[in-house]
């Protein structure tokens, strides 16, 4: 398996982590480094007086190290998969030492005892028609239940939190500290509907912006309808039932999902974000069909977003890379807009792709937008199904950017205007452009527009989150 | 249906509170009210058995969907800015660009100037994603901006007009055309340009423009303005000069002081040096018996001049001048207008302090009375001076007069000596010899330092200043002399400890030498060697060298590379 600089940089948990990663790719920081198959390990000789035992399991990524370090993975997995980067090569081919092969029969054990846990929990189930689905046991669907009520309490509750909140007033709000937000976002959290805490805590800072009043009740009532629309879920079609429980926070089984169907095609990897929040790190990669070659079923131009998340002292998978391109069979998320997706099967090689589509992997921009209307109309498209939308994302073509009132936004051939998010890399872009018109691929939140890819030299190039 | 309106009232309702107000649903057309969203509006509208911010939020919710669907892109009715010009430089090759992105990504910020330096000469401009990060590290470092002003080239420019955290590199004229509309309409720097370009064309007609312009300008822009006065000054500019040292801002005081120290005739001048001729004076020296009667302090000097001047033998002894020197014995009104202040710095003798700034303004040889006016001895040497300022009781007072009247009168040659003669070492002296001189007493002390050993973990980060220019690099002569002193020190090192200003001196150190001397001599150095350095209060200094050694030899084969593509060019990575 084959991946680059910029993919392990990504894996890191934040912009030291990376630094420092950097730092330890070259062969002299190490005093050994081998792989075998897919494992690699080394010694790296830190500040304690043994050299810090390092290893990572590529098929995951999985990192263990012998440092102290909490952060995760640590510099040293950083640098080794780094340094497997720029020279693989220079890795010796050997049988694994005595350690690496300890934790390696660790993980097989760990993923056996996994699997029988799997299969004496599906022993109880009952299968229902098809394979794809099937029924939970009694304890689980006692605890399913407990937690429908408990979501059903907390969005009465969160109703009640509104309607004082529009009695009073939102200039009362505006005034209130930030515990009266925290509050009732944990309340949330406790009622099992994380998605609605965290619609809680962005609302404060809806209030600082300069059309806080339209912003606000804009947000407030978008809020209400889902929480209405909760208290009504059984009445609802099946795909807006989706919706709205996975705006609420429900999870969906993603084991269970990969059973079903996927649409394979060759897809453009388009962009990749990042965000760290409260140590949970989001990655959003953004994926779009190409136009020739589509499986059946599948709209060309068909945009796909990957969710992963990273807590702890787990890792997040590889990213993939900006600009190419992957065959890979994907299956959507249940919902009235396809967007969020899994990749059910991927071959990550470009000989591979040819191989299962024998299509040219080339990016048609055509399937972009040739105007800011046209854009927002396709971004309509979508929120028209489902108003809870979180985000989308599409392509600009021939856009400008200009300061207007203080604030900076992208302008099409027609003059029209769209605003940029705070965090647009915003003189990175200016740089790039120097002033002449661009194609841009990025997310659309309702309000801003937030670039995350340019199109340079025939191809899709990531923006870095941080200028150089 | 007018949604606008609409949202409008809902807008008041929830910002302003509903209690007690009943919101209703504005009267419509009756064509527009029968539309779905009306008529799902006036729905919750006329609802009864639900509250008024019920009301409120479920028409809040249902029409900022439907805004949000309809939402169009408002008209932008201005220009579009200008765009950039085309960059003049070659664009960099992608191993070039990948080259600076590490440079500035990783650990290599050191590295740098050798990126500059080598675009710059062959008039390459540096890729647009490192634009920013490249006017960033101008701001923080001015002497890296010449430098960058080359590689930023035209995007760089433009960029730079947006942000004023930018605007040094638009401050940088010095490439531009003059013209004489930057007298009324340009900023600082350009009237600063033209001002002295009106100098060296017409002398008088610029004086009688600044004359004309500085009534009515800021103390700091009077300051900058009469500056330009250094160019083709003269005696001419006196009375200008003399008048403004009457000026209210002490900054024009001193930018005009400074002007006149640097002209032979100025009533300034004269009256300094009379100040001066009163404390110092040369005499031809007293007889032994004569001297041994001298008081305690003379005598002391006179033994100390006797034994430093270099006169060999007691022969001579007669011959040789002598240096005495009184201190001022009062301040007054006159001395205060000639910019000459009365409180010293702590620890600093008021009298002494007061002899300091008279001496420091004129050059080293009219500190005395013409040495003619002595009878039977040579004119005084600069090497006489200062071998008499050793051992003196004024020494220190001597010392920082010489050494800032040597950089007020730019001489070189006593800048030279006075280097040489071991004082602390000062970067505005070095800058003032010419490269073949400065590098000579980096030579020169290096040899010495090597002799010594056990101080050069003390002494080498002292002569950090000697290589602070970005643009010195070392010639493989000067870089095995600097390599063996290093290596010196090393060998006989027995504390471990960390020194952090010698890990950044050798830091800053090694991307200067010469590469293939360097490499040469780090892939000679067997094990044990190597773990010395690592212990020479520079833990991470073996694989430093490692990763920057690589790291040049990438970066050279990328020139190499671009040069084999485009016209040669001498290398100097």
């Amino acid at each position: 398996m084959s991946f680059t600089e910029q993919q392990v940089l990504q894996l890191a948990p934040d912009a030291a982590s990376s630094k420092a990663g950097l730092g330890l790719a070259s062969a002299s920081k190490w005093l050994e480094f081998s792989r075998h198959e897919q494992i690699v390990w080394g010694l790296c000789l830190g500040s304690g007086k043994e050299p810090y035992r390092t290893q990572v399991d590529l098929s995951e990524p999985a990192f263990r190290c012998s440092c102290p370090s909490r952060k995760f993975p640590c510099k040293h997995g950083l640098g080794l998969l780094l340094l497997l980067a720029r020279t693989p090569d220079a890795f010796s081919v050997t049988a694994p030492p005595e350690w690496v092969a300890e934790w390696l029969a660790g993980r097989v054990e760990r993923a056996a005892k996994q699997l029988v846990k799997q299969v004496s929990q599906n022993a109880g189930t009952v299968p229902n028609d098809a394979a794809t689905e099937v029924t939970p046991n009694s304890a689980a669907l006692k605890r399913a239940a407990q937690r429908e009520v408990q979501v059903a309490n907390g969005v009465q509750d969160a109703m009640r939190w509104l309607e004082d909140m529009v009695r009073t007033g939102l200039v009362a709000a505006r005034s209130q500290p930030y515990s009266y937000w925290d509050t009732q976002a944990a309340r949330l959290v406790d009622a099992k509907a994380p998605g609605l805490a965290r619609r809680v805590r962005h609302l404060p800072e809806l209030l600082t912006r300069a059309d806080w009043q339209d912003q606000m009740l804009a947000e407030l009532g978008n809020f209400y309808l889902l929480l209405q629309a909760h208290a009504q879920l059984p009445k609802l079609p099946a795909k807006v039932q989706a919706d709205v429980r996975s705006a609420i926070g429900w999870t969906v089984e993603q084991a269970s999902l990969l059973q079903t169907p996927g649409q394979l095609a060759n897809w453009h990897v388009l962009a990749v974000v990042q965000i760290e929040d409260e140590q949970l790190l989001t990655r959003r990669t953004w994926l779009q069909a190409q136009v020739e070659g589509a499986g059946a079923g599948l709209a060309a131009g068909q945009i796909a977003m990957l969710l992963d998340f990273s807590a702890g002292r787990v890792a997040m998978p590889l990213a993939l890379e900006v600009g190419s391109c992957v065959a890979a069979e994907l299956v959507f998320f249940p919902g009235s807009v396809a967007q969020r997706a899994l990749i059910k099967t991927a071959s990550l090689d470009a000989q591979t792709v040819h191989q299962a589509l024998s299509q040219p992997a080339k990016y048609d921009l055509q399937t972009a937008s040739a105007g800011i209307n046209l854009f927002l109309d396709k971004m309509a498209a979508q929120w028209s199904l489902n108003p809870w939308l979180e985000r989308s994302a599409g392509a600009l073509l021939d856009v400008h950017l200009v300061e207007r009132n203080q604030q900076w936004h992208i302008r099409d051939q027609d003059a029209q205007l769209l605003p940029l998010a705070k965090a647009t890399a915003l003189w990175l872009l200016q740089s790039i452009g120097g002033g002449k018109a661009m194609h841009l691929f990025g997310e659309w939140d309702r309000h801003s527009f937030w670039p995350l890819s340019v199109w340079l030299g025939e191809q899709w190039v990531a923006l870095p989150q941080e200028s150089l | 249906m007018n949604l606008e309106l609409i949202w409008r009232e809902l807008s008041t309702f929830a910002v302003l509170g509903s209690g007690g107000r009943q919101w209703q649903l504005a009267k419509q057309d009756p064509l527009e009210a029968a539309s779905s969203l009306s008529s799902l509006l006036n729905e919750i509208a006329q609802r009864d058995d639900v509250a008024q911010e019920q009301k409120i939020l479920q028409a809040a919710g249902v029409a900022a969907w439907a805004k949000q669907v309809a939402q169009r892109a408002p008209q932008d009715h201005l220009a579009l800015p200008p765009a950039s010009s085309e960059n003049v430089g070659h664009p960099a090759s992608p191993n070039l660009a990948a080259c600076l992105s590490r440079i500035l990504q990783e650990d290599l910020q050191a590295c740098l100037p050798l990126w500059l330096q080598a675009a710059s000469q062959r008039s390459i401009s540096a890729p647009a994603i490192c634009l920013p990060r490249l006017l960033d590290l101008g701001r923080q470092n001015v002497l890296l901006r010449p430098m960058l002003a080359h590689v930023l080239d035209q995007r760089g420019r433009w960029l730079a007009q947006m942000q004023s955290n930018w605007k040094w590199l638009l401050q940088d004229v010095s490439g531009e055309q003059v013209q004489e509309r930057w007298w009324q309409e340009g900023n600082l720097e350009q009237r600063i340009a033209f001002l002295q370009a009106q100098r060296a064309q017409d002398a008088a007609q610029a004086r009688e423009m600044l004359q004309l312009a500085l009534p009515s300008e800021k103390a700091s822009t009077r300051a900058s303005l009469l500056v330009c006065l250094a160019v083709n000054l003269s005696q001419d500019d006196e009375a200008l000069l003399e008048a403004l040292l009457d000026d209210k801002a002490k900054a024009v005081r001193q930018a005009a002081q400074q002007l006149l120290a640097r002209l032979p005739k100025s009533r300034w001048r004269q009256r300094m040096r009379a100040r001066a001729h009163a404390c110092v004076q040369w005499r031809a020296a007293a007889p032994a018996a004569s001297a041994a009667s001298a008081s305690g302090w003379l005598e002391r000097m006179t033994q100390g001049v006797k034994s430093l001047v270099g006169v060999a033998g007691e022969s001579n002894m007669s011959a040789a001048p002598q240096l005495f020197v009184e201190l001022p014995q009062q301040y007054d009104a006159q001395m205060q207008r000639d910019g000459i202040d009365e409180k010293p710095p702590m620890g600093v003798g008021e009298r002494g302090w007061w002899l300091q700034q008279i001496l420091a303004s004129l050059p080293l040889q009219e500190w005395s009375e013409p040495v003619n006016a002595v009878a039977d001895v040579q004119p005084i040497s600069i090497s006489q001076y200062l071998h008499s300022f050793q051992h003196h009781d004024w020494q220190d007072v001597l010392f920082t007069a010489s050494e800032q009247a040597c950089i007020l009168h730019q001489d070189a040659e006593l800048a030279r000596q006075l280097l040489q003669q071991g004082q602390p070492f000062s970067l505005p002296l070095f800058r003032l010899l010419e490269r073949p001189a400065r590098l000579q007493i980096l030579y020169e002390t290096l040899q010495q330092l090597q002799t010594e050993p056990l101080r050069i973990r003390e002494q080498l980060p002292r002569y950090q200043d000697l290589l602070d220019t970005p643009e010195v690099q070392l010639d493989e002569k000067m870089t095995r002399q600097l390599l063996a002193t290093l290596h010196a020190g090393v060998m006989v090192s027995e504390i471990e400890h960390d020194s952090h200003a010698l890990r950044h001196w050798l830091l800053q150190v090694v991307v200067k030498l010469d590469l293939q001397a360097l490499q040469q001599w780090w892939s000679m150095l067997d094990e044990w060697e190597r773990s010395r350095y690592a212990t020479y209060g520079t833990h991470f200094l073996p694989e430093k060298l490692d990763q920057i050694i690589a790291f040049r030899l990438a970066m050279q084969s990328a020139f190499l590379a671009w040069d084999q593509l485009n016209q040669p060019t001498e290398n100097t990575l």
